[in-house]
């Protein structure tokens, strides 16, 4: 998927999406980071999602990041937000879940924390 | 599965050799064979019998003004979309440039002359017929499942209320849009008591079958509640426990907003479950919002707690659903929350009362092009002081 750009850096994956995290895509945004997430990870503490490009986010693209941030928390990883828009910012904060997510502003602060 | 034996053939030649395989390999079917010389002819078949399979048998010195399978296949795949018809087309192999602008329509086969054997045309007939069969059966599976979602959308529009509530202290006034087959809105008013009206509306993400069928849970849920007389808080709990179990592993959510309204303390009692703010306007036109008290549902085991206010210095609350400010806007951007206020605002500072009529209206005007809605929609505007 172009708009999915998956980079490993340090002990961290990072995921950075461009675009609208919506309901057309979430499906296959979701297999292909389960199968990362489910497969290739090994050794990485924390899975990053950049979302400084989001451009919009409806109700199932929240649902794949909390339901993903369960997901990476029962695994004994940390799920970290990259600077996420201020549509991002505005979404989650209008609905009460900005506080669930731990958000950073730079890819290194998650390894401090760790 | 189904096997379907009827089928018919339009042959736009009449070589004995071609319809005799025909009949040949056709011979468990009960086939109509119609033969053609002219395009009108053709047509006239064509709209008339809805062919499966169409067979161009080009001759060398054929007159291609009689029948030019270029404009015909051409007219069926451009024009008439039909693209489960299947066509085969028997072309010399020296008509170079034809069979070059033939390959350009898409036809399903084309077998160059002359053939090295006739079992080689038995070969591409066999191949027509397993094409029809599958084309059959997909058209009648779809068919099938189409009348499955459409027997359950009926029954889920059936679970929404079909008129307002209107009594001496209280009126519930509603708009309600689905985006397509399956909505994942949901809404809902009843007297638990007296003077108690519980009130819900909630969005389950996404929409089609499944958001359909979330959303037939928690209505069932929330209307078991009226028996049972479950208290807001244990109401939440349970649909949201039972929500758990289904979506496990799946990546829905379901956002929800119920309120217990006592008309005779004048009390609202609520739990904003991650939806969307209400939009509480008093009776100087000037609005507060009703923003979340807990989390979204189906994700983890919680408790959720109960907050109160008197409205007694209120006209109303506006309660909607994401889809109602989350469609696109002139240059495709998304409209947004912000703007859905303003409209609000523009509505009460220009109108002697707000009416669900008028906010599609003001919606409507706001921008040049026809709103693009994504999702699903629906509004509720509950009115405290009407008499």
């Amino acid at each position: 998927m172009e708009a999915l750009e998956v980079i490993k850096k340090n002990d961290s994956i990072i995921f950075k999406y461009s675009g609208e995290l919506t309901l057309d895509i979430i499906d296959e945004i979701k297999n292909e980071v389960t199968s990362i997430i489910e497969n290739d990870i090994k050794d990485e503490r924390a899975i990053i999602f950049d979302l400084s490009d989001v451009s919009f986010l409806d109700s199932s693209g929240i649902g794949f990041l909390i339901h993903m941030k369960n997901r990476i928390n029962a695994m004994n990883k940390k799920c970290y937000l990259l600077r996420p828009s201020n549509v991002v910012k505005n979404t989650l904060s209008l609905v009460n879940l900005i506080n669930f997510f731990t958000i950073i502003d730079d890819e290194g602060e998650s390894l401090i924390e760790i | 599965m189904k096997v379907f034996r009827e089928i018919c053939i339009i042959c736009l030649c009449d070589d004995e050799l071609i319809i005799n395989a025909i009949k040949e390999i056709f011979s468990d079917h009960v086939v109509n064979i119609e033969i053609c010389h002219t395009i009108e002819e053709f047509f006239t078949k064509y709209f008339q019998k809805r062919p499966d399979i169409i067979i161009f048998n080009i001759e060398e010195n054929q007159n291609l003004n009689e029948v030019n399978p270029i404009e015909i296949i051409n007219h069926i795949r451009n024009q008439l979309n039909d693209f489960n018809v299947y066509i085969m087309v028997l072309l010399p192999s020296n008509l170079v440039a034809l069979r070059e602008s033939l390959m350009n329509l898409s036809p399903d086969d084309i077998i160059l002359k002359p053939l090295s054997s006739e079992r080689l045309f038995h070969f591409h007939l066999n191949m027509a017929k397993r094409r029809v069969q599958l084309i059959k059966q997909l058209s009648y599976a779809y068919e099938r499942i189409s009348r499955e979602i459409d027997f359950a959308i009926n029954i889920q529009q059936k679970l929404l209320p079909k008129y307002p509530l209107e009594t001496e202290d209280l009126v519930i006034d509603f708009f309600y849009e689905p985006s397509g087959r399956g909505s994942g809105d949901y809404f809902d008013f009843f007297y638990i008591d007296k003077h108690l009206v519980r009130v819900i509306i909630a969005d389950v993400s996404g929409h089609g079958s499944k958001a359909a069928a979330l959303m037939v849970i928690v209505s069932a849920l929330f209307k078991s509640s009226k028996m049972l007389k479950l208290e807001l808080g244990k109401l939440v709990q349970l649909i949201n426990n039972e929500l758990i179990d289904i979506i496990q592993g799946d990546f829905d959510i379901v956002t929800l907003f119920v309120l217990d309204i006592d008309t005779l303390k004048k009390e609202i009692k609520y739990i904003n479950a991650g939806h969307c703010p209400g939009v509480l306007i008093d009776k100087n036109k000037s609005i507060k919002l009703i923003k979340p008290n807990s989390t979204v549902l189906g994700v983890v085991k919680q408790d959720f707690s109960v907050d109160s206010f008197s409205y007694n210095n209120f006209e109303g609350i506006l309660l909607v659903t994401d889809g109602y400010y989350e469609w696109e806007f002139d240059n495709d951007s998304i409209w947004g929350f912000e703007n859905f206020l303003n409209t609000v605002k523009e509505i009460l500072s220009s109108e002697k009362k707000f009416l669900l009529d008028m906010l599609e209206n003001y919606i409507k005007n706001t921008c040049e092009l026809p709103p693009i809605f994504r999702d699903d929609r629906t509004a509720l505007w509950i009115e405290f002081s009407k008499y």
